[in-house]
């Protein structure tokens, strides 16, 4: 956040470049990657644990925006989550072929391994960043399990809760429990 | 078989708009990474190659699909060959059923029968491929022949995807809606039928009339029989991006 608790500047300078990328402008797209490209990089290599499936996922994912920047709508959201979710659905698209494909093999090992925290990133992102892992911290353990496994795993609830050998039920109600929880604590962020 | 990628508002019981921000800012809890420099390079020249019409793999193949689609809807409409009204249960994940009994990949699908989902996700393509239609977890609706490709939808969401053209309809106990573009989501509520355009033109019909809704591209409304669509809170591209839209799409190719 702002220092003030405000939104965060990134995000305003994000629909800015959006807008002109809509408009044609190659170099404020590479502006807009220059913002974005660590993070959807991270989600990606996270979800897909493979670095060169991160890359590809990644590009499709920023080709996509500037095919479709022009309908782009702050007042539906902040750039950040509109990149992140065309994110999620390229991965998830890799994720469900490499399922179909029968090819369950992890790749992690061809990661490199992740840069320390702080590195390379603007102190705006580094802040946000020690916010969210501070909010994950606050959930039970239990609670941030399934979060992780759901969003970054990209599994179903059903898998998640094979996974974590707990109920269905039990898995449902800790993700709606942590996700209430989490949206308040980090609501101010997106909502100031 | 099973369902990834369940964070859905609906599945967290949070706002739309809560729960992509939400899932996007929880993404500064993976590990950093830094891309390569490549990456940005390979991003751009793809930008740049776009000018020269050298698209990525899945945009290639999409304008293949459409192609062919454009060539196969043509010959469809001159000549309507043989099941031209039949539809096919393409795809299935998790426990899908029609008429309450276990269904399969490739099954038809005749008319005035029921597809259930329950954990999963199921994709009837119309008629080799005019139109496609997916049912997400929950979902259960009639698929009925008729003059038109018609989907009953009486519980959940439903995506459609349909070629230029084709006479494709989804009725909810609020009204109908006529695709007079091609893509669209319906999701049946309580008490009204929410229905997002994702591009093109919808014709909406219930008691209050009859009106035409155009959209710049993912605008939503709901509507009841007797209130006309009107525009509710912003919609969100949960369960509707463009993603999944151009996941269904693939279908839209003759089987």
């Amino acid at each position: 956040m702002n220092p003030d608790g405000g939104r965060p500047r990134i995000e305003d300078d994000g629909a800015r470049l959006i807008r002109r990328a809509a408009s044609g402008d190659a170099a404020a797209f590479g502006r807009l990657y220059d913002l974005y490209g660590g993070l959807l990089y991270s989600v990606a290599c996270r979800m897909l644990g493979a670095a060169q499936e991160a890359e590809d996922a990644v590009q499709d994912a920023f080709l996509q925006a500037w095919e479709e920047s022009g309908a782009f709508d702050p007042d539906r959201g902040s750039p950040r989550a509109w990149l992140v979710v065309l994110l999620r659905s390229r991965c998830l698209d890799r994720l469900r072929r490499r399922e179909a494909r029968g090819r369950h093999e992890s790749e992690a090992a061809r990661l490199e391994p992740p840069r320390a925290d702080g590195e390379a990133t603007g102190s705006e992102e580094g802040r946000l960043r020690a916010l969210v892992r501070e909010a994950m911290a606050e959930l039970p353990p239990a609670q941030r399990a399934a979060v992780e496994e759901s969003l970054f795993g990209g599994l179903s609830h059903a898998e998640v809760a094979a996974k974590l050998g707990e109920p269905l039920g039990t898995v449902k109600t800790r993700l709606r429990l942590a996700a209430r929880r989490l949206a308040d604590r980090l609501r101010p962020v997106w909502e100031p | 078989m099973s369902e990834r990628g369940d964070w859905t508002a609906e599945d967290l019981g949070l706002p739309e708009r809560d729960c992509a921000e939400l899932g996007a800012l929880l993404g500064l809890a993976a590990a950093p990474r830094t891309p390569p420099a490549r990456l940005k390079a390979r991003v751009l020249a793809g930008l740049k190659r776009r000018g020269g019409k050298e698209r990525p793999a899945w945009l290639r193949r999409a304008a293949a699909l459409s192609a062919a689609l454009a060539a196969a809807a043509l010959i469809l409409e001159v000549r309507p060959g043989p099941g031209a009204r039949e539809a096919t249960l393409a795809h299935g994940t998790g426990d899908v059923r029609v008429d309450g009994r276990p269904a399969f990949a490739g099954q038809r699908v005749a008319s005035g029968q029921t597809v259930s989902v329950d954990g999963g996700e199921a994709v009837v393509v119309f008629a080799g491929g005019r139109a496609a239609a997916r049912l997400s977890r929950g979902a259960e609706a009639v698929v009925r022949g008729g003059e038109a490709f018609e989907v009953e939808l009486r519980k959940g969401w439903l995506l459609s995807a349909v070629a230029p053209g084709t006479p494709y309809r989804v009725l909810t106990e609020h009204g109908r809606v006529a695709a007079l573009g091609t893509d669209f989501m319906l999701r049946r509520q309580p008490a009204d039928t929410f229905v997002c355009m994702c591009r093109g033109r919808l014709e909406v019909a219930g008691e209050f009339g009859r009106t035409e809704l155009a959209a710049g591209g993912h605008d939503a409304w709901v509507f009841t029989g007797s209130r006309a669509p009107h525009r509710p809170a912003p919609a969100s591209m949960a369960g509707h991006s463009e993603g999944e839209i151009r996941s269904l799409r693939a279908f839209l190719a003759p089987l």
